[in-house]
């Protein structure tokens, strides 16, 4: 029944789908570090220095903490969705980084013979692909909030929600610009087209912090985290959350922003490719690193905004996205689709 | 007969979709039916996959999972509805039941056909793919159908907000525009109705943004201030019918 299956191909397939995942969840943790040691060096304070050198292991030992808690269940909450919501919350943010190219072209895995793409999964609609499980991080926020049978959770939860909700419009205009300019909703092909003809983010400028801006208002991050507005929301919707589910949470969140630094780094920033070098001649390892110095400094810039910029009211951000980023998007795409028509 | 591994998948697909179709009509939480059918959405997702259609796939998770279930939910969680009444299999259940089986055994009929049909003709490839299904939908087969879908789809939508707000009649529609000229906020403040008692806060969320809004702001803002909080008032407006039921 299973004759048919290549097992070397499987394998290769399995080695680099645990290579992506096993990278994005340990970036994830790394930025839980990153996110105390910057915050302390820009507040001039040391941050947590002392497990491990630099502060290494602080993950692991936060890890380990995490587990060993108490786990509380409010009284009245959904016994299953409950437990259900930080899964949801967490999953979806770790697949969606399955579409972004970490590199340029093929790499050929050692000892299997087996050349690859250096992605997980080189689908034909990676861009939709990637709209598509983003969008599915809302149902952990929400059934979060709802199952924990405590109105500041779900007040929390609808706001995050909404908020998610709204900016995943501007996201999906700004990516369409994108997407247009290469004519592929392949992510690898974006990259290559951006390889040849210069990168996006000098022809879409607009579209680039349209997608910069809703990326903080999808991750919930600062100056957007009204999910831990904590005079006004306690913790917002994992307010009832402890031990480990609490953490899934995070995970989720560290890892939507890993997705969707990557994401923008192969929509406006050329993925893998290294300025002024020809794909030919880029070694893979090469364009991996460029991946992932771009990526780590959208990454860096997520915690440089939490430190240097005031948090937004409400209403200024449902008027910055319905009022502001949505026409400026879709104008910038209705100019875009017509310059591609006629030039 | 041989049974592949995209077959066995597609059996497991199929059966989890069919159980989790049962649980949204059997389960009296509604938050858990919404699930469960966001649930039997993925399975047909997976099942498009499997038949090399991944386009469909994906706008299968993108539209019904991403956005319709998450304001399914959003409703339902608004409107406090959250334990359905228990119902008894009558006639009329009994009547619907034998009304799908024979709607599903229909499809399934049509579809073995349109299978065969489809072997035979090796297929047009035209649904496969973006650009296919774009040039099918936006220029050659299906663009008058898709034109007149959209008109249909903005008339519900209007027919909606009158629904919803029935004192938005054209008389107090310029009544209002006469009183509020220069200052639209007291749109949700006119109305302190608004907010149900067990709206859970909804209607209290939005007086909360309403005075914040527009100022310090220009007079264009303003007209944006109107817009936004005569959306408000729409949502408190569909959450007061919960008053009545509880």
């Amino acid at each position: 029944m299973f004759s048919a299956i290549d097992w070397s191909l499987v394998a290769a397939m399995l080695l680099i789908t645990a290579l992506a995942f096993g990278g994005t969840v340990a970036v994830a943790g790394a930025m839980s570090l990153a996110e105390r040691r910057v915050s302390a060096w820009m507040q001039f304070r040391i941050g947590p220095n002392r497990v491990g050198p630099f502060g290494l292991l602080q993950p692991v030992a936060d890890l380990i903490k995490f587990l060993f808690k108490e786990e509380v269940m409010p009284e009245g909450a959904h016994p299953v969705l409950f437990r259900l919501a930080p899964a949801l919350a967490a999953i979806p943010a770790m697949m969606t980084f399955a579409v972004v190219p970490f590199g340029i072209g093929n790499v050929t895995i050692p000892f299997l013979g087996i050349d690859r793409p250096l992605v997980v999964a080189n689908l034909p609609v990676g861009a939709l692909y990637f709209l598509a499980i983003g969008s599915l991080g809302v149902y952990g926020i929400i059934l979060g909030g709802w199952a924990s049978n405590n109105k500041f959770s779900l007040l929390g939860s609808v706001r995050s929600s909404a908020q998610m909700l709204s900016y995943e419009l501007s996201l999906t205009l700004a990516m369409a610009a994108a997407i247009l300019m290469s004519g592929s909703l392949q992510p690898m092909e974006i990259v290559r087209h951006q390889a040849e003809h210069g990168w996006n983010v000098i022809y879409q400028p607009i579209a680039f912090v349209v997608f910069l801006i809703a990326m903080f208002a999808e991750t919930n991050r600062h100056p957007f985290d009204f999910a831990e507005c904590e005079p006004e929301l306690v913790g917002g919707f994992h307010t009832e959350y402890s031990s480990m589910k609490f953490a899934l949470f995070f995970v989720g969140e560290y890892s939507a922003m890993v997705g969707m630094s990557g994401m923008i780094t192969t929509l406006f920033l050329g993925g893998g490719h290294v300025p002024f070098l020809a794909i030919e001649h880029t070694p893979w390892w090469l364009s991996v690193l460029a991946f992932a110095v771009k990526t780590g400094f959208f990454l860096f810039l997520y915690l440089w905004v939490r430190w240097s910029l005031p948090r937004f009211r409400y209403d200024q951000l449902m008027d910055l996205g319905w009022y502001k980023l949505i026409p400026v998007a879709l104008a910038n795409l209705a100019v875009t689709g017509v310059l591609k028509v006629i030039l | 007969m041989d049974l592949t591994l995209p077959d066995l998948l597609g059996y497991v697909l199929g059966a989890v979709a069919l159980l989790a179709g049962l649980g949204v009509v059997t389960r009296r939480d509604a938050v858990v039916a919404a699930m469960n059918l966001v649930l039997a959405f993925f399975c047909l997702s997976g099942i498009y996959l499997l038949l090399g259609f991944p386009f469909l796939a994906t706008l299968q998770i993108l539209v019904y999972a991403g956005a319709i279930m998450v304001l399914f939910l959003f409703v339902i969680m608004l409107l406090g509805v959250t334990k359905l009444a228990r119902t008894t299999i009558g006639v009329p259940t009994g009547l619907g039941a034998v009304i799908a089986l024979a709607v599903a055994a229909e499809g399934g009929v049509l579809a073995t056909h349109l299978a065969a049909k489809n072997a035979a003709g090796a297929g047009s490839g035209m649904t496969e793919s973006v650009e296919g299904v774009a040039s099918l939908l936006f220029r050659d087969a299906f663009v008058l159908p898709f034109e007149i879908a959209g008109v249909l789809l903005l008339a519900a939508m209007v027919g909606v907000v009158v629904l919803a707000r029935r004192d938005l009649t054209v008389r107090g529609l310029a009544e209002f525009a006469r009183e509020h000229a220069f200052d639209p906020k007291p749109l949700v403040s006119s109305r302190p109705d608004a907010a149900a008692p067990d709206g859970l806060g909804t209607g209290s969320l939005a007086h909360a943004d309403a005075p914040a809004n527009g100022t310090t702001k220009g007079a264009a803002n303003e007209s944006a201030g109107h817009l936004s909080s005569s959306s408000q008032g729409t949502l408190a407006a569909t959450a007061q019918p919960t008053a009545g039921v509880h």
